[in-house]
């Protein structure tokens, strides 16, 4: 249930590490040269001579008539190998992808156990798997196990390229076979068990799949194997979360929010200039109310990451606690940052203090920036335009209006008319739902006049201690209206 | 004249050189050359010059290369060679500023008659008179009657062309009321430096054969090869003229067939039947089957100990190899007629026909047939045996099957070989058995390849702090077990030798111990023992311990398959003759019971034309065995094959090693120690089936998880772990109830 919370954004603002490099060739080239080869030569030497430039033809001829001079040259056949792998990238050449892996190889009878050339070797086996060369598993496989366990824990593990591949096939052709895709990472997991990002993967899918006691079980084993993996500990502070979430209304479910922050926490010192993480204590330390460390977290947050968006978010914050100077000193230095109108913190803060026409205004822009809208962004046109005294209804009935659950089409069903006080009553199930509930039942007992209802209603609302919740700052602010009783 | 036993010669194109026919006289001596008498058989170099246009692509090309040959009534013959060469490099300069000819000086004669040098700008430039010389061959420390005419000629450059003439005048019949030659219709010439041989493209090569019209002249069908043949007569002569024009040069390569296909060549003969020369070889030989009171001492104390053929025949061979030193020494003989059999006794050395009329004498007399046998040796190849000669170079016992004795080729003259000496040298070789009833050629069995082999055994077994130690066990047969005997007998520093040999199994390792076995044992094979030390390859405790082997660590010692010319570069066939074998087996130990196998990469088999490689790899306990079996089988590559050849070859070289760890692995010892303590205790299912999740055995997992529940259904940490099982196992709705129900026993999840 996110709908008025100021959380929306932020979700898509950071993405998790991929499991595939985009730049597998950048990766290969930025490796070391031969450690351990006969000829001793620098990496840099290498490096520079590959990136040198001669084109990858004069290159390749140069080194391969060095090679027929000096054939037991290791470091030659990696510097042949490096041009050929550069060739076949830039010209898309099956060739000299093949010579590359001779050269590789001939590196490898030379010099046994070469720790870059397996590597470089391990990288063009992989992507074949990704590509889905199903011989190349084997080869890559062979590679794979060859490697030392620290360089093992730079690459991806050869299932996880089968799984990158079938999830690719999968989406392409839009069938969906979800035990191929958990077969492919569980062997992912044998194969690299000191490596969390199989784990991960795999209790995200589970997590997708409403499992979340296996999701949590498979991230904890798999920090059992992994000792100070704070992706981990993140993963499991997700889960929790999400679990939470799931559950129907987070704030019935404070072990998972507890359980949550614990991991959170224990990811911090792993990655301490992680905002993300900071970002999320905040957010579930307001859940709990705890709002000091809440703010807390957000001070980081900025800190850390000082961008209009997270200032808007700490400005957020303030705002619903009643604390408004501080925050339209942050909005303030948010829009200095950068944040536009149509960003929600806007309308909402000057929305929780009560500034109508200016929380008009930038509403006005935050709906002209969306295709769509949701129940509660119809239901704030028609707060926003009482309370200005303006009519947004022409700018309401351009957009598309989407529910996202039947409680958000009960709501919209109350606020139209469609549904009574009573039938709406009955179908909020937790406090989450109460608490809009009691909001929406109060606003219209404040718009009819019935003061004592609305003053009774706001107050329940408040009483849900649901204390993310939009309403609950925008009930505070129409009780204080109404004066204390 | 071909070199009648000369052991065991190393280049089989010498045959070439063998060529041609006698006549003149020696110059070695006055070192005259008088114009006045030479009969020059070829036009002016002038006029030669002029009618050829010369090849300028070619390094050197023979411009004319023509010999007369004269047969009298007598079979006694002279002949003329004649032989022009254009130099067009730096390379033919060297290789031609010095010409050989050798020849037999028990039977024949040489002079050479004229060598003059064209200069590119048209000036001649004939040999100095000190310039020539006949001198013994250096390469060989034998006596033999087998001589040289060399002669340096001045002057030579790029762009001149060089002629020579010389002459051969026969002095003494090899075989009476006989004669034969062989023709090569190249012009060998040495390469500087002792760098082996060329064959330059011929323009014209003629060959004349005159003879009275009453001798009867066979040869060898030379059509293969492009040469005609025209016959002629005039009054009581006849005259055969071969000629070959425009004939390519000859890329002399490794691995080339035994057989003298590769070049035009001829033999010509005054017979047709092998017989006439085994009933000449056999009048050689029998006169010197003689006995003397020592010889019938020595069959006497045979007979006491050796009852069976298979006994009396090891006891000759013994007997020999004990009492008769091997000594090439055939001076003034004429390399054909041995010493007497006693004679062979009592001088305690001999040469190979030496040594064979001995043990030929003795084993008749003890009752076993048995009968010389001329060999043409491996290092001369293989010539057409249509038409009879005698180009042999060795002398072995045949002794046929009889009496429950299969037949063996038994050969003496090895130093302390293997009984029954039988050797590479003449597998598969031309031989004639010397006696009166022979009428055809035999050739000499050839081993498989299972028996030519090495085969290695290595252990690893001892483990002393960051160093680890391997004994090794080397097993030969075949050509490894005599060339590493022979190689043991003869190296000057031969443990220093065999430790930088075997060390290239292992580069990284030393080889700390060596010992070599049988190396005198007439009946055992050789084999060479010993342990490598590996510093520094092992952490210790915890640390894993990798190990790897590849069959290219066999291949690469005891095989050459990593030189191989590249496509473009091969111009002839490549032949695998004989076949072989490498194997292995090799023994990775765990350094304690804690350090468990990690089996990373397994050798593949491989099976196509040209070989034949199967592995195999087994845990037994706290160890893993490898076992290889690699068959380089015996082929003749044709050339339009070489290509598919090098890239099987390739692959082999190429082709995966075994890599394993022996890692220290917390989680497989408690897993073994669990399963084999048989507890059945809901703890220890618990236990168990988490190493099984952890060692990623997810259906061993729910089976231990589901008797885990069963064992104790109010356990609440039991459903927690067949959540996990079952979840891993797919079964998600089922793990979820599982996770539900060991939350509602109290799990915390």
């Amino acid at each position: 249930m996110n709908f008025f919370q100021p959380t929306q954004q932020k979700s898509t603002q950071r993405q998790r590490p991929q499991l595939l490099s985009a730049g597998l060739l950048a990766a290969m080239l930025l490796v070391s040269g031969c450690s351990q080869q006969p000829h001793t030569g620098q990496a840099a030497t290498t490096k520079s001579t590959i990136t040198a430039g001669a084109s990858a033809s004069t290159e390749i001829a140069a080194l391969e008539a060095d090679v027929e001079r000096t054939p037991n040259n290791a470091e030659l056949y990696y510097k042949l190998g490096l041009a050929y792998i550069v060739d076949a990238e830039k010209n898309k050449s099956a060739r000299s992808r093949e010579l590359a892996i001779k050269n590789f190889r001939k590196v490898l009878k030379l010099v046994p156990g070469n720790p870059a050339t397996l590597k470089l070797l391990y990288n063009i086996y992989y992507e074949d798997v990704v590509a889905g060369n199903e011989k190349a598993f084997i080869k890559a496989s062979n590679i794979f196990n060859q490697l030392s366990a620290a360089t093992q824990t730079e690459v991806n593990a050869p299932s996880l390229g089968v799984f990158l591949h079938r999830y690719v096939a999968q989406n392409k052709s839009g069938k969906k076979n979800l035990p191929e895709l958990y077969s492919a990472l569980l062997a992912a997991i044998h194969e690299q068990p000191a490596s969390d990002k199989a784990y991960i993967q795999l209790a995200k899918m589970y997590r997708e799949g409403n499992y979340f006691p296996l999701a949590l079980a498979t991230l904890k084993l798999g920090a059992e194997q992994i000792a100070g993996s704070g992706d981990l500990y993140e993963a499991i502070a997700n889960t929790y979360e999400a679990r939470a979430e799931a559950s129907g209304c987070r704030y019935e479910a404070a072990d998972y929010v507890g359980d949550a922050i614990h991991f959170y926490q224990q990811a911090v010192p792993l990655a301490p200039e992680s905002a993300e993480l900071h970002y999320a204590l905040a957010r579930l330390y307001l859940d709990k109310n705890l709002y000091q460390l809440a703010l807390h977290e957000a001070s980081i947050l900025v800190e850390l990451e000082p961008t209009a968006e997270n200032i808007a978010f700490s400005a957020q914050n303030y705002s619903m606690l009643g604390k408004e100077p501080r925050a339209q000193q942050l909005l303030e230095q948010a829009k200095a940052q950068g944040l536009t109108t149509s960003d929600s913190a806007y309308h909402e803060i000057y929305m929780n203090s009560g500034e109508w026409m200016k929380a008009a205004l930038s509403f006005t822009d935050y709906l002209q920036a969306k295709k769509k809208i949701s129940v509660y962004d119809a239901i704030k046109a028609d707060i926003i335009g009482q309370q200005a005294d303006l009519d947004f209804s022409a700018l309401i009935q351009k957009k598309q209006l989407a529910f996202n659950s039947e409680w958000e089409a009960a709501v919209y069903a109350f606020w139209t008319g469609k549904l009574t006080r009573t039938q709406f009553g009955q179908t909020a199930q937790n406090r989450c739902e109460r608490t809009e509930y009691f909001f929406y039942s109060g606003y219209r007992d404040y718009r009819a006049g019935n003061i004592s209802a609305a003053r009774k209603n706001f107050s329940a609302a408040l009483q849900q201690n649901t204390y993310r919740f939009i309403e609950r700052p925008l009930a505070r602010h129409f009780l204080t209206g109404l004066g204390a009783k | 004249m071909s070199d009648f036993l000369s052991k065991m010669c190393c280049l089989r194109y010498l045959l070439a050189f063998s060529l041609l026919i006698t006549g003149g006289q020696v110059l070695a001596d006055d070192h005259k050359i008088e114009p006045k008498k030479i009969e020059r058989i070829a036009p002016a170099l002038k006029t030669l010059a002029r009618s050829v246009k010369a090849d300028d692509k070619s390094e050197a090309q023979v411009l004319l290369r023509k010999t007369q040959v004269h047969i009298d009534e007598q079979l006694m013959s002279h002949a003329t060679s004649y032989v022009a060469v254009y130099i067009n490099s730096d390379e033919a300069v060297r290789d031609y500023s010095q010409i050989s000819v050798s020849f037999n000086s028990f039977y024949e004669d040489i002079a050479l008659e004229f060598a003059n040098v064209r200069t590119p700008d048209g000036k001649m430039d004939s040999i100095k008179a000190d310039a020539t010389q006949i001198q013994s061959p250096t390469d060989e420390n034998f006596y033999h009657d087998r001589k040289e005419l060399l002669f340096s000629l001045p002057n030579v450059r790029k762009g001149s062309i060089i002629e020579f003439q010389y002459r051969y005048t026969d002095t003494k019949k090899m075989v009476p009321d006989q004669w034969f030659d062989s023709f090569s219709f190249h012009w060998w010439e040495d390469r500087a430096a002792g760098q082996g041989s060329r064959a330059d493209a011929i323009v014209m090569s003629e060959l004349h054969i005159t003879a009275p019209i009453n001798i009867n002249l066979v040869s060898s069908d030379t059509s293969r090869y492009q040469i005609s043949e025209k016959r002629s007569t005039k009054g009581a002569q006849q005259t055969i003229i071969w000629t070959g024009k425009n004939l390519a040069k000859i890329e002399l390569q490794n691995a080339m067939t035994r057989e003298h296909n590769y070049a035009p060549y001829l033999r010509v003969s005054t017979t047709a039947k092998w017989n006439d020369v085994a009933r000449w070889a056999d009048n050689l030989v029998e006169p010197h089957l003689v006995s003397d009171a020592k010889l019938d001492a020595l069959i006497a104390e045979i007979k006491k100990t050796a009852l069976t053929p298979e006994a009396k025949t090891k006891a000759v061979y013994r007997a020999i190899q004990d009492r008769v030193r091997y000594v090439f020494a055939h001076v003034g003989r004429g390399g054909y007629e041995p010493h007497d059999a006693f004679e062979v006794l009592k001088n305690g050395y001999g040469d190979c026909k030496d040594q064979t009329v001995l043990a030929v004498m003795l084993l008749r007399k003890l009752g076993i047939a048995a009968d010389p046998a001329l060999i043409i040796t491996r290092g001369r190849g293989i010539p057409d045996m249509q038409v009879p000669g005698v180009s042999f170079d060795h002398m072995i016992v045949h002794i046929p099957a009889q009496n429950g004795l299969p037949e063996i080729w038994m050969d003496t003259t090895g130093e302390t070989s293997l009984y029954p000496g039988f050797s590479v040298g003449i597998e598969g070789q031309p031989a004639l058995v010397v006696n009166n009833e022979t009428q055809a050629i035999s050739v000499l069995p050839s081993l498989p390849a299972k028996d030519h082999f090495a085969e290695l055994e290595l252990v690893f077994d001892k483990f002393s702090g960051r160093d680890a130690q391997a004994s090794f066990k080397l097993h030969f047969g075949g050509l490894y077990e005599q060339r590493l005997r022979s190689m043991w007998q003869y190296s000057s520093e031969r443990d220093k030798y065999f430790r930088e040999l075997i060390g290239q199994i292992y580069n990284s390792a030393e080889v700390t111990e060596l010992t070599a076995s049988n190396a005198d044992n007439l009946w055992q094979p050789f084999t060479i023992s010993g342990r490598f030390n590996f510093t520094n390859v092992w952490g210790g405790e915890k640390d894993p311990i990798n190990y790897s082997f590849s069959i290219t660590q066999l291949t690469n010692l005891f095989a050459d398959l990593r030189n191989l010319h590249k496509v473009q570069d091969r111009k002839q066939p490549y032949v695998v003759d004989p076949g072989y074998s490498l194997r292995s087996r090799v023994v990775f130990t765990s350094p304690d019971g804690d350090h468990h196998l990690r089996l990373k990469t397994q050798g593949e088999n491989i099976d196509n034309t040209y070989y034949t490689l199967t592995q195999t790899g087994k845990q037994e306990n706290n160890r893993y065995i490898v076992t290889q079996n690699l068959t380089v089988k015996a082929v003749n590559v044709a050339l339009k094959d070489y290509g598919d050849f090098y890239q099987k070859t390739n692959e082999l070289n190429e082709s995966n090693d075994w890599t394993l760890s022996y890692e220290y692995n917390k989680t497989a010892a408690e897993l073994i120690a669990l399963e084999s303590n048989g507890k059945t205790d809901v703890a220890s299912l618990i236990a168990l089936t988490k190493l099984h999740i952890k060692n990623g055995a997810y259906e061993k997992s729910l089976a231990t998880a589901q008797q885990a529940v069963k064992a104790s259904p109010q356990t609440a940490e039991a459903y927690y772990v067949l959540g996990l099982a079952q979840g891993y196992n797919q079964l998600l709705p089922e793990s979820d109830a599982s996770f539900k129900k060991a939350e509602a026993l109290g799990y915390t999840l």
